[in-house]
């Protein structure tokens, strides 16, 4: 039986394409990351903010972006400086994010709770957050869902979303046909309604319901006509991720 | 003449207030033995750059060592918030100039063109910019399209742990360089920590820092443990985790004994 976790790691994996390029952030990120590479996207290019490009790590997971094992079988290996100007110059096609807050248009905080001068609870700041959800064409959001964290106002804006709805990217200049693509929680996977840039379910988990969803987000959210069930985690899904964090890092 | 220096005279040179810019990235291949020895040292008001910083940052909030913070990120990443950075900013002591990694980087870019700001890519719509002020509006004059900012950034002194280092101050790292090679250029000053002191005759790997932008070497075997120095060690859990969980008995356990 798959726990919560791995159901979302699954179910973001599967979003990664056969190739093609993701940004690859730490935790969930990185696990799915990884599967997508063992199963279904042997060539999918991992790019992690530390320098690493192409690694295909053999061992234990790396648990930080900036780690060895992040370049471990890599093409190169470079500076901070060259992979986020990768992703400045056009050259991603996957982001991978994470928040402590998310509003229905999919912007993200991860800088303060509260005031921002005179915060509640300081967080970690931006890292390569603001320029990966400014560039990247698909970028996929984990994250765990519920009141606090599906909010109405974001006490921060840290890394855009669709901003107040459609067309707002584009009119502060950001490039066309980027922005978040899915948000996976562990009740569902929510896309954005392609003309009101709404955070919309498109499928639940096994289990979940959608009062689920509605009671743990502050804002509402659409429901899709043609909502589904997330397909279960197959074996080698489940066997494979298993295998890759045998310390339970991450899945535990 | 030599370069190398002892890690007490080393940080001796640094003056309280100033702006170092540390190298390594999160738990890796960063100045931890210089950090340690500036809290022995008791500096005070220190300005801290650094595109990603956990530990050696976490550290210098704990012992009340910074004024300001200019970062991408600090945190443990999986293993959680910073929480001396977090307190020492929800209480007022550190001032936070809130970047993106990339911005640093451009900030520290500029200062190497020998420019005063640099051009960047990537904020338009992220609060970062109205809130800290640290990202302005040009029109670019070629194409008019709206540019976003960055002034740069010099640190009085940069300090990075390398994997080897002669005694000129040539020295090399061995995998990700993460931003070091930019902050050594951009500092009025540099000072090298490294693993590994040889003769400048003795080279077989290529140094990527030239001598003549480092002032100082200190020979620093472990200096970046308990966080990683590849590929010579890994993170040590342990470590990280008796720091995670009891941040001034780990510190006072480590202030009490002095590096080499």
């Amino acid at each position: 039986m798959a726990t919560d976790i791995e159901k979302m790691i699954i179910a973001a994996s599967r979003l990664l394409p056969k190739e093609g390029a993701v940004y690859v952030g730490t935790g969930m990120p990185l696990l799915a990351s990884v599967l997508a590479l063992k199963t279904h996207s042997p060539d999918l290019l991992l790019v992690y903010e530390g320098g690493g490009v192409g690694g295909k790590p053999t061992g234990r997971l790396p648990i930080q972006v900036s780690e060895s094992l992040t370049y471990e079988n890599g093409i190169i290996v470079g500076s901070m400086d060259y992979v986020m100007s990768l992703a400045q110059a056009g050259w991603i096609q996957y982001g991978f994010l994470g928040g402590a807050q998310i509003d229905v248009y999919g912007n993200l905080n991860t800088t303060v709770i509260g005031d921002w001068e005179q915060p509640k609870v300081r967080l970690p700041g931006s890292g390569g957050g603001a320029d990966i959800a400014s560039f990247c064409e698909k970028n996929i959001i984990i994250m765990r869902q519920d009141r606090q964290k599906f909010v109405k106002k974001l006490d921060f804006l840290t890394s855009p979303g669709y901003f107040s709805g459609p067309g707002e990217r584009e009119k502060r200049g950001l490039p066309a046909n980027t922005g978040p693509y899915r948000v996976i929680t562990q009740i569902g996977v929510y896309g954005f309604h392609p003309e009101t840039k709404r955070m919309t379910l498109l499928e639940l988990f096994t289990g979940k319901t959608i009062d689920d969803v509605h009671e743990n987000s502050s804002f509402p959210i659409d429901i899709s006509d043609n909502w589904r069930y997330v397909k279960e985690p197959n074996n080698e899904e489940l066997h494979t991720l298993r295998e890759l964090d045998r310390d339970g890092i991450v899945l535990t | 003449m030599s370069k190398l220096s002892s890690i007490q005279d080393a940080v001796q040179s640094i003056e309280n207030g100033a702006l170092l810019a540390l190298g390594g990235n999160a738990l890796h291949r960063s100045p931890i033995a210089f950090v340690l020895e500036l809290i022995r040292q008791e500096k005070k008001d220190l300005s801290l750059i650094k595109t990603a910083g956990a530990l050696d940052v976490d550290l210098l909030a704990l012992s009340k060592s910074i004024r300001s913070v200019y970062a991408g990120y600090i945190g443990f990443e999986m293993l959680g918030l910073a929480q001396n950075y977090r307190k020492g900013v929800q209480n007022g002591e550190i001032t936070v100039y809130e970047h993106a990694c990339a911005s640093v980087i451009a900030a520290l870019r500029a200062s190497i063109y020998g420019v005063s700001f640099q051009p960047i890519n990537g904020f338009d719509g992220s609060s970062l910019p109205e809130l800290t002020g640290l990202i302005k509006w040009i029109s670019c004059p070629f194409t008019n399209k709206k540019t976003a900012v960055v002034a740069a950034l010099k640190p009085d002194v940069t300090i990075i742990h390398t994997n080897i280092a002669d005694e000129k101050g040539n020295a090399y790292i061995d995998g990700s360089v993460y931003e070091d090679l930019i902050m050594v250029k951009a500092a009025r000053r540099t000072i090298i920590t490294t693993e590994k002191v040889i003769s400048s005759t003795e080279w077989k790997e290529k140094p990527q820092i030239p001598g003549f932008l480092v002032e100082r070497v200190v020979h620093a075997e472990k200096g970046a443990a308990p966080g990683s120095c590849a590929p010579l060690y890994t993170i040590d859990d342990h470590e990280v985790h008796s720091y995670l969980k009891n941040p001034k008995k780990y510190l006072e356990r480590k202030v009490a004994v002095s590096h080499v």
